[in-house]
């Protein structure tokens, strides 16, 4: 199953490790495939203080966080899905989330997100932890 | 074991810095692309890794929902900038 993994799902797999368990069961899952905007990458380096100072990494912590999030996630440059810009912005939620929307149009695939408000379009389907727990069979 | 080849250059760049333990660089250097390697190669690894950050971990949901927020600002301040939003 082919999927666009929002930031808070990045998040989510380094959690604590209980409420990580789950994220960590779908990230890791042989029946998934991430794709995400590529300028994540640069917006996870820019803040790469604040994530250390919240998440106590040391400078290698993050940089492995890092390595394995670029093995498990195919970053997408925005050439790729400009051209479902402006059909994004019409169904998302937010304006932060619009390259998310325009990914998945393009990919024509589901967006995993906890956020309610991802939900109110009928575009794009979106996947909860608990609803992709359920499909991929992780219980 | 494998001897290295070096350039000229490269030789006369390290020659610059005699007080550079050059070998424990290289070592080093070895070392971090012979487990990127095998973190490329094996998902179990990757997520042993990833389970090890995750329980020395401090942050919070409400640290990842902020956190999270942040980066997707950032993500869509590149369609501000290419005057598309």
């Amino acid at each position: 199953m082919r999927l666009i993994i929002d930031a808070n799902r990045v998040f989510s797999v380094i959690i604590g490790k209980k409420l990580s368990s789950a994220a960590m069961g779908i990230f890791f899952s042989d029946a998934t495939d991430f794709f995400t905007p590529f300028r994540m990458l640069a917006e996870l380096e820019n803040n790469r203080e604040e994530i250390r100072f919240k998440s106590g990494f040391s400078h290698e912590d993050f940089d492995n966080f890092i390595s394995i999030m670029k093995l498990r996630i195919k970053f997408m440059p925005l050439e790729d899905f400009m051209d479902k810009i402006s059909d994004a912005k019409e169904i998302s939620p937010h304006s932060k989330d619009i390259e998310y929307f325009a990914l998945a149009l393009k990919s024509n695939c589901a967006i995993w997100s906890d956020e309610k408000a991802f939900k109110m379009q009928s575009k794009v389907k979106v996947l909860t932890t608990s609803e992709l727990i359920n499909e991929l069979g992780l219980k | 074991m494998p001897i290295l080849q070096l350039s000229k250059e490269l030789e006369n760049k390290i020659r610059e810095f005699p007080e550079v333990d050059w070998s424990k660089v290289a070592e080093e250097a070895i070392k971090a692309k012979a487990f990127e390697l095998r973190l490329s190669r094996s998902k179990e690894l990757q997520k042993a890794l990833l389970e090890a950050l995750a329980s020395k971990s401090k942050l919070t949901e409400k640290d990842a929902l902020e956190l999270g927020k942040k980066v997707s600002n950032g993500i869509s301040k590149e369609l501000e900038e290419k005057g598309i939003a």
